[in-house]
């Protein structure tokens, strides 16, 4: 009789694929249930051309944030607030579902997510060297070097060890006749993190007549989830930091922010044991 | 572009038994015209015309413009316009001193797809990029010739930025080399205003600024042109090489050994094209022969330039 | 250019780098000039090569990867294809092989200056000298119609942000110009593309590896003299009074066959004696960085593809 082997009946059939697997309860990559997580694991400091760098693994996703810390003059309206500029690239490199050049809607999203969320996680004002004349602005770049889902979890994660790992040169002297800053070569200064957000997807799936959460879903996985949806949460106090994302309904909401809330603290902790 | 077996065949015998298609030897150059100063408002032209139909045209103009790091923050100035530069701007400075302190070359091609009709027109356009890299690399760098320092107006915000423009007229191969002699030929003619500069520091904040002054009259030439170097490409058919070659033998070229050889006739920029590899042997032997191409290629260059300058003198008098 | 690329998020106007103290230069240019002027910054010979970490298999979702580590320099490549061409192009004949299309990134922190994420032309040429190093090692014409595609991230570029206790010179010199200090990146582009490929399983006739040599005149003679691999740190050794920096080469070789698949010269490398010389050394350094490292991170690869715990132990 004529059997397919595996690989072949994923790329083929790639919904009833999954559907089997969902019948089961079980995933493709050997997670044993539905509500389960791929570990993180998190490596810091590996980029030396920058201030702060972190490599972040979450199954076979893996993302590297560096940060390079500059000197820029800040906005009139607030003098003293520094910059942040966060940007998430998922290049040709890190799978075959993106093209090279200019990025698609998908890394938009999750770029303009992530920046509105690290923009309240660190203390801006903490950045300012000279009040209406000098700031720093950190600049943390964000690569997918290989993609298997997962994006916006492993990219804040990435982004945050990543800040957590950000050194500052210990002396800034601004001179008021050129307007230069000039800085020591140590670099020693933590910055100061008000929260450690801590993202958490979830997709939604329709399984036995119900919907229902599948955490943290692969790229593969995506055939059968209907929407998704990212709940940040602070690892620090616990508090909601924001959802992100689409179409789910009102219970399923309330159950992904008590998981999350959950993960949250898990995750929290292996980034605090990151330097 | 697509050579069929049979011509594939004869070019190789033939450029095997040292007699090409057009009568010529392995290491013989077709006749090429040189005419410069032929746009008036340009700041130099050059048109060079190779026997085999290469046509190029180069057209260069200078503009006051930002040195390279600077290059996307500052906009181009108007050329008479007086313009005071405080040195803010030098916290720059540090990231990189030299080139802060120096002019810089452009260079663009421009080839209408119709003209190389063989090629695709985004081959074109990538062949088109790829030459014009070329060319800035070696107008930009130290063993380029050009005294770049020369072209600097304010240190770390203000010199003179070379605009090279070359327009492909017509395509009968050995299109690199006939470029460069059209740049070359171009920048002879090239004369840029006289600037004054005037530094003056304020009292008050020690502040150090610069006032510049573009001459409407007076001229000088381009420093260093007579020592930007030729480049000769060889393209290897075969087991042999030839120089000056026609599309179809461009087509049965497996490896391109781009040189460009300075005026004490030594390379100073090598750069390998095509699709082919060469044993170090063969790579030694073609350099040498474009050290010898590169030397008589100069004394060539040298003596249409000087021509083109006696005929300028004599039409002004 | 006042079109804004609104699909990445932009900080202020115009950020720079701060100035270094100035107490801290003195103390650094002091301690430089004391170093032997002949002998290498890490007491290598002048033949020998840097220690280099390769290894395959990074990209799951690649058909064939690879990462290297030379130095600071770290680069990562995915190889995807052979796959159809899908754009029509009159080139793209039936008796056409196929195509390979390099496209190589800096990362924006890769520099000692921020680099923005629009292509810049040093991109474009590394990306150009890549293919034709490449292409010669390719059985192109067993792959008609179709494209292989070699994307190229560039990690790390040069040595970094140094610390108090570090005595290296990175930060007293002026960061070299990036445009020439690229021509250093070729080589191991050259190495990991060819690793890639090789690991994506690509028909070809050998692989490539590629190295870089510095020429160096001395300044008491005029006479030049090279180096194998020339770190950062070397190419910058206008300041210590043993050689001046005139130009380098970039050499890709398929050691197997012995031929040399590309060649990338600049700067005034004296005649072609001293060049060849250079060239030849490079080819036997291909040679034994070949031997020693490609050939065991692709067996080391294969048994790790084959054995069902594969390793993926982080490399970064």
């Amino acid at each position: 009789m004529f059997r397919l082997d595996p690989d072949t009946f994923k790329r083929i059939h790639p919904i009833e694929f999954h559907r089997r697997f969902l019948a089961n309860g079980i995933r493709p990559d050997g997670r044993e249930s539905l509500l389960s997580w791929r570990t993180p694991v998190v490596h810091t400091g590996s980029i030396t051309t920058c201030n702060g760098s972190a490599m972040v693994r979450v199954g076979a996703t893996a993302v590297l944030c560096g940060i390079k810390a500059e000197i820029a003059v800040p906005s009139a309206a607030e003098p003293t607030r520094g910059f942040v500029v966060s940007n998430v690239d998922l290049p040709a490199l890190c799978s075959s579902n993106f093209r090279p050049g200019a990025p698609g809607e998908f890394t938009q999203s999750i770029s303009d997510t992530v920046q509105s969320v690290v923009e309240s996680a660190v203390d801006m004002d903490g950045l300012c060297i000279e009040p209406d004349r000098a700031v720093w602005v950190l600049y943390a770049d964000i690569v997918f070097l290989n993609y298997e889902g997962a994006a916006m979890d492993a990219a804040l994660l990435a982004l945050m060890a990543a800040l957590r790992n950000t050194r500052l040169p210990s002396k800034t002297v601004y001179s008021p006749t050129d307007g230069t800053v000039r800085a020591s070569s140590d670099l020693s200064v933590p910055i100061t993190l008000k929260h450690l957000p801590v993202a958490s997807t979830f997709g939604v799936v329709e399984a036995g007549g119900g919907r229902m959460l599948m955490a943290d879903p692969t790229e593969d996985e995506d055939a059968i989830v209907g929407s998704r949806v990212s709940v940040v949460v602070d690892a620090l106090s616990g508090d909601l930091m924001g959802t992100f994302g689409g179409h789910i309904p009102l219970e399923l909401l309330e159950q992904s922010v008590v998981l999350a809330t959950q993960r949250a603290k898990e995750v929290g902790q292996i980034v605090g044991a990151s330097k | 572009m697509a050579v069929s077996v049979c011509e594939r065949e004869f070019t190789l015998t033939g450029v095997a038994s040292n007699i090409r298609s057009d009568g010529r030897g392995r290491s013989d150059v077709r006749a090429a015209a040189v005419e410069s100063g032929g746009i008036s408002q340009a700041s130099g032209s050059c048109r060079v015309s190779s026997a085999g139909g290469t046509t190029v045209l180069v057209g260069i103009k200078v503009a006051v413009g930002a040195p390279a790091v600077t290059a996307s923050t500052a906009a181009d100035a108007d050329l008479d316009a007086d313009i005071a530069v405080d040195n803010s701007e030098d916290a720059e400075l540090s990231i990189s001193d030299a080139d802060l302190r120096r002019g810089r070359v452009v260079c663009a091609i421009d080839c209408n797809p119709a003209i190389i009709p063989t090629m695709d027109p985004r081959a074109v356009e990538d062949l088109c990029i790829d030459f014009s890299e070329v060319i800035t690399k070696i107008l930009n760098a130290d063993h380029g010739g050009l005294d770049l320092q020369s072209l600097c107006i304010v240190p770390g915000s203000t010199c003179w930025v070379i605009h090279v423009d070359a327009l492909v007229l017509g395509y009968g191969g050995n299109l690199l080399d006939t470029l460069f002699q059209a740049t070359r030929g171009a920048l002879h003619d090239t004369l840029i205003p006289k600037v004054t500069v005037e530094e003056s520091t304020s009292a008050s904040t020690g502040n150090t600024s610069y006032e510049f002054d573009v001459a409407d009259d007076e001229t000088e030439d381009l420093k260093g042109c007579e020592n930007i170097p030729v480049i000769v490409t060889l393209f290897k058919i075969g087991h042999h090489h030839v120089i000056d070659p026609t599309p179809l033998e461009e087509a049965c070229s497996d490896v391109q050994l781009s040189v460009a050889i300075n005026r004490k006739g030594l390379p100073c920029a090598i750069q390998k094209t095509g699709n082919g590899s060469i044993e170090p042997s063969q790579l030694a032997e073609m350099i040498q022969d474009a050290k010898a191409h590169g030397a008589t290629l100069f004394k060539d260059m040298d003596e249409a330039i000087e021509r083109q300058r006696v005929r300028s003198l004599n039409d002004t008098k | 250019m006042d079109s804004v690329d609104r699909k990445r998020i932009h900080g202020p106007d115009k950020s720079v780098l701060p100035l270094p103290l100035l107490d801290s230069q003195h103390e650094s240019v002091t301690s430089k000039t004391t170093l032997n002027p002949s002998a290498r910054f890490d007491g290598r010979t002048h033949e020998e090569v840097r220690p280099l970490f390769a290894r395959t298999a990074m990209v799951s979702q690649a058909n064939g990867s690879a990462y290297i580590e030379v130095g600071c320099i770290k680069i990562i490549c995915a190889v995807y294809g052979p796959k159809q061409i899908t754009t029509k192009s009159k080139s793209g004949d039936h008796h056409s092989g196929g195509r390979i299309s390099c496209d190589v990134r800096l990362a924006p922190f890769a520099g000692l200056k921020r680099k923005g994420y629009m292509k810049d032309t040093n991109e474009h040429s590394l990306a150009k000298n890549l293919a034709t190093a490449l292409t010669p090692s390719l059985l192109l014409a067993h792959l008609p119609k179709s494209q292989i595609d070699i994307h190229i991230q560039i990690l790390q570029a040069t040595a970094g942000h140094v610390s108090a206790s570090s005595t290296s010179s990175a930060t007293v010199l002026p960061p070299p110009s990036f445009a020439t200090n690229l021509s250093l990146l070729l080589s191991p582009c050259i190495t990991v593309a060819s690793l890639a490929l090789a690991d994506a399983g690509i028909e070809m006739m050998d692989s490539v590896v590629g190295c870089s040599v510095g020429l160096f005149r001395r300044t008491d003679k005029n006479s030049l003299f090279w180096m194998v691999d020339p770190s950062e740190e070397e190419r910058e050794t206008r300041a210590l009074g043993g050689g001046v920096w005139v130009g380098n080469a970039v050499v890709g070789v398929m050691p197997s066959v012995g031929r040399i698949s590309g060649l990338v010269v600049d700067g005034d490398v004296g005649d072609v004696g001293v060049l060849m010389e250079a060239v030849n050394v490079c080819v036997d350094a291909c040679a034994k960085v070949h031997d020693v490292v490609v050939k065991k991170a692709l067996v080391d690869g294969f048994h790790a593809a084959s054995s069902p715990v594969s390793g993926s132990s982080s490399a970064v």
